[in-house]
């Protein structure tokens, strides 16, 4: 017996009007199921190589700005990015989404609150790591250096900025957004976690 | 390499993945298929409503029931009988579901707790007359406002599970369940005391 005495309102739901039901197709068949499921972890494992790739494009380019440039402050600011684009690899390319879980709903939302602020965090926690290697870069005249390869004129505006502190602060501006914007949504995540958590215990 | 996930080979990623899942846990294929296939029988109808509670789009409606039929198949791999079918089969559904709200920033941007919905005033005896003339669209509208925890509450509910159903497949307590569902009808009620219009207003 539903609970109260709301059969109506239980009838009033189940007989929705389903008229579209008859021509919409659901694929229930296991194979297929099973097909997909292997889909599944090749595009996984697509991804990972893919990523792989892209880390080790940015670490050759960098590898190389590490042999080729003259400026120490270049080299070790390059053989820095090398370092934080692997540690980024590694920590994030590891994780997978689990969508369809049996542990009971509140408790999977409450893991879903909790890992979603403690992705927040990470970001967070990995966007510092980049100013060692923006400021070392800057240090050693990096953007003037590219600025000159590109054969930019020196009385433009865009070398003149690449010649000051320009590119640095605007790399600290985003910097700060984003430590900002990401422990903003953490916090809001934690929120949300502690609200399912008081439910599940109270 | 190993922890990235990188170390499947050409077979292993061709190779049966239920086949492997099942083999680990003991259990067979058949029996897997099987088990779906009674979950599909008794709950095949009920996905299609949930699924209409956590999206109102048709065509991503479908897709989201494919998914649930899906991480339905694939988790019966290792259902230990633990808990009942049916607990099993609502428990991945509505996770399935919350995750798909979770993901969707613009679905789950202006969802508020059933405590902002909650009508203050007192009720009277107007819940039956009111599911008479409730329609499935105006629950449906209710429903889709609601966070996913107490849109699970109320999904249940309206599936007919008892407060002790409902507390073991989402978690809560027995006593959180039942002032949930106490809200909800309190909720119903007032939505037919002022009429489909004025609640609305009051929603939106």
């Amino acid at each position: 017996m539903p609970i109260g005495d709301s059969h109506e309102l239980c009838d009033v739901w189940k007989d929705q009007d389903d008229e579209e039901e008859g021509t919409v197709q659901i694929n229930t068949e296991p194979e297929d199921f099973a097909q997909r499921a292997r889909s599944l972890e090749r595009q996984h494992a697509l991804l990972g190589w893919s990523a792989l790739i892209v880390a080790s494009a940015i670490s050759i380019v960098a590898l190389h700005n590490v042999y080729a440039a003259e400026q120490p402050w270049i080299r070790l600011g390059q053989a820095w990015m090398v370092v934080v684009v692997f540690y980024i690899f590694v920590t994030e390319f590891q994780r997978r989404v689990v969508k369809g879980s049996d542990e009971p709903c509140a408790y999977f939302l409450e893991r879903q609150h909790e890992e979603r602020a403690k992705s927040y965090l990470r970001v967070r926690r990995i966007a510092p790591l980049l100013v060692p290697s923006i400021a070392a870069t800057w240090l050693g005249g990096g953007p003037l250096i590219a600025a000159k390869a590109r054969g930019l004129n020196p009385s433009s505006w865009l070398f003149q900025f690449c010649a000051g502190p320009g590119p640095f602060i605007i790399f600290g501006a985003c910097l700060i957004f984003v430590w900002w914007a990401f422990g903003f949504s953490a916090k809001k995540a934690y929120r949300e976690r502690d609200e399912i958590r008081c439910r599940i215990t109270g | 390499m190993k922890a990235l996930g990188l170390c499947c080979k050409k077979g292993r990623i061709a190779g049966d993945y239920s086949n492997r899942r099942l083999k680990k846990k003991g259990l067979d294929r058949g029996g897997q298929d099987a088990l779906y296939h009674q979950a599909l029988g008794a709950f095949g109808p009920a996905i299609r409503r949930l699924a209409r509670g956590y999206e109102a789009n048709r065509e991503a409606q479908r897709d989201l029931v494919q998914d649930i039929h899906f991480e339905l198949w694939r988790s019966l791999a290792h259902f230990d009988q633990r808990c009942s079918l049916r607990t099993w089969v609502y428990r991945i559904a509505h996770n399935v579901g919350a995750s798909h709200v979770m993901q969707s920033r613009r679905a789950s941007a202006g969802l508020v707790d059933l405590e902002e919905l909650d009508a203050s005033q007192p009720g009277h005896d107007g819940e039956l007359e009111a599911a008479q003339r409730l329609s499935a669209v105006a629950l449906l509208d209710l429903v889709r406002r609601l966070r996913p925890l107490d849109r699970q509450v109320i999904l249940l509910y309206l599936e007919g599970e008892t407060a002790a159903d409902i507390a073991e497949i989402t978690g809560l307590t027995a006593t959180n369940v039942s002032t949930r569902i106490h809200r909800i009808k309190r909720l119903l009620k007032q939505m037919y005391t002022e009429g489909d219009v004025h609640a609305n207003r009051r929603f939106s």
